[in-house]
């Protein structure tokens, strides 16, 4: 039996869609089944983030309607063995589909995979309830800012009158240099009010920029930090214990020589 | 007090609604809905006990009202035509209050877009995040960070208090004074504190055990 998660955030623009790409390829790339289930009907971009458009035939709500059989709208990745998409319908409505419908959908994708993750769309409305309604696990993803972690206190509030009581977080785009200079929130001060788990850290990182671009999950760049980052958060999820990386790489090893003269602080 | 006014007032497991010596049942049903339908989160899943007081009611009256009343919230006891003195001297050895009484205990953070109203006094052990809101009768009492908008003494209550392991509240009301949390954001403080009111003015103090003078 598989596990279901929902990818969310409360606020749109947060990075919902590039985490659930990219913990969906690492885990494929670790060997796992999994689908992508894009809830956000109306504003799907799951299938470009993953370079799969073209290849959409049915939809999630073809499949809840009857109109085709689940394993003809499940669309494979082209770059990772064993992942899958399930695309959203885009010139439907929301309410287009039920929570109880979604609900039997998972139920019945967790029969043929090993990990099914829901990409969230933004906003509390029936899209949001809809994604919640057949998860067994929850990942809220931030950015460091106060808006957006006044959201995502929102959403774990309402995660948990939807019986998802222990999300963990993803605390997305991060700068060190900005929080070397007072000008961001820190990990701690984001902690200090969500008070939930943290799965993992992913620095704001141009990679993802350009990876997206061209339809392709980050964790596919070398030596790219973030793709790091979500290779690790795929990790977790599996169960491994994997410390957290030093964000701080470059600018790590100029400190470690300034030190080693006695001209750096500390 | 105008003759033929309504007023509610909270008491111990419910309401007391002293009725003006004019009021005609139209006008008491009229102000009573708009009293209740602006509090009924406020009664929502509890029985309301009601002591109606002042202008007598007949029967064909209190059974409209009755009716009238329990489309709107979940009516428990109702007593009429208690003589205001007696009521008086029942009230305050039964009003919440913010020395005794019922007190709801809330284990868990209490996050944005939350709210909890409780006619007695709230403790909450946890955090009250920025968005969410906490409204007592009574005393409220955060063993955790205090961040969202709190109000003690909600029906009017002057001595009600609110204490804090970390006091740093967007609003902070005690009975109708409203204060916020000055713009300029100061080191946040790492001691509990206490909010009280002396007249019309909130004071915010250190809490020191064994020194309350408020
Ligand atoms: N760690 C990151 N570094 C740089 N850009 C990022 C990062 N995460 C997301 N983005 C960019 O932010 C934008 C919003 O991301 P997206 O995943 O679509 O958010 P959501 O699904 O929450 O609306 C996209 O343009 C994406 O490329
Ligand atoms: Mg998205």
């Amino acid at each position: 039996m598989g596990e279901v998660y929902v990818v969310t955030s409360g606020k749109g623009g947060v990075g919902k869609t590039t985490t659930t790409a990219n913990i969906g390829a690492a885990l494929a790339m670790e060997g796992n089944s999994v689908v992508l289930l894009d809830a956000d009907i109306g504003l799907r971009n799951l299938d470009v983030v993953l370079g799969l458009e073209n290849r959409i035939v049915y939809d999630l709500i073809d499949v809840v309607e009857g109109a085709c059989r689940l394993k003809q709208a499940l669309v494979k990745d082209k770059r990772f063995d064993g992942l899958f998409l399930l695309p959203a319908a885009q010139t439907r409505d929301k309410d287009a589909v039920s929570p109880k419908q979604m609900q039997d959908l998972c139920n019945e994708l967790k029969e043929q995979f090993d990990y099914i993750l829901i990409d969230c769309p933004a906003g509390i409305e029936q899209g949001f309830k809809n994604a919640v309604a057949g998860a067994d696990k929850a990942i809220v993803v931030t950015i460091p800012e106060v808006s957006a972690v006044r959201d995502a206190d929102r959403i774990i509030g309402l995660l948990a009158s939807n019986d998802l009581h222990y999300p963990e977080l993803v605390i997305n785009r991060l700068r060190i240099d900005m929080v070397k200079r007072g000008d961001m929130m820190n990990i701690e001060d984001t902690m200090d009010i969500l008070g939930i788990d943290l799965l993992g850290v992913v620095p704001d990182d141009e990679n993802i920029v350009i990876s997206t671009n061209r339809g392709e999950p980050v964790i596919a760049t070398r030596n790219s930090l973030a793709g790091k980052a979500f290779i690790n958060i795929a990790k977790r999820i599996q169960g491994f214990d994997v410390p957290t990386m030093d964000l701080d790489e470059d600018s790590s090893i100029v400190d470690k020589l300034k030190r080693l003269f006695g001209i750096g602080k500390k | 007090m105008k003759e033929n006014k309504v007023f509610l007032k909270g008491i111990l497991g419910g309401l007391q609604v002293y009725i003006g010596p004019d009021a005609g049942l139209e006008s008491i049903m009229k102000e009573l809905g708009q009293k209740l339908d602006s509090s009924k989160s406020f009664f929502k899943d509890t029985e309301v006990n009601l002591v109606f007081t002042g202008r007598e009611l007949n029967e064909s009256e209190r059974n409209e009202l009755v009716g009238f009343i329990s489309q709107k919230i979940h009516v428990g006891n109702v007593e009429f035509n208690i003589p205001i003195e007696k009521e008086e001297a029942k009230m305050d050895a039964a009003t919440y209050s913010t020395d005794e009484g019922m007190t709801k205990f809330y284990k868990g953070t209490v996050r944005n877009g939350q709210r909890i109203d409780y006619q007695g006094n709230i403790i909450v052990m946890g955090d009250v995040n920025p968005g969410a809101e906490i409204v007592a009768g009574g005393n409220i009492i955060v063993l955790g960070n205090l961040r969202g908008m709190a109000h003690a003494g909600v029906s009017g209550d002057k001595r009600a208090i609110v204490i804090a392991l970390c006091l740093q509240p967007t609003q902070l009301r005690i009975g109708n004074v409203i204060t916020r949390s000055p713009e300029d954001e100061t080191e946040k403080p790492h001691y509990p504190e206490i909010a009280y009111l002396k007249g019309n003015n909130l004071f915010i103090e250190p809490y020191l055990p064994g020194k309350i003078k408020y």
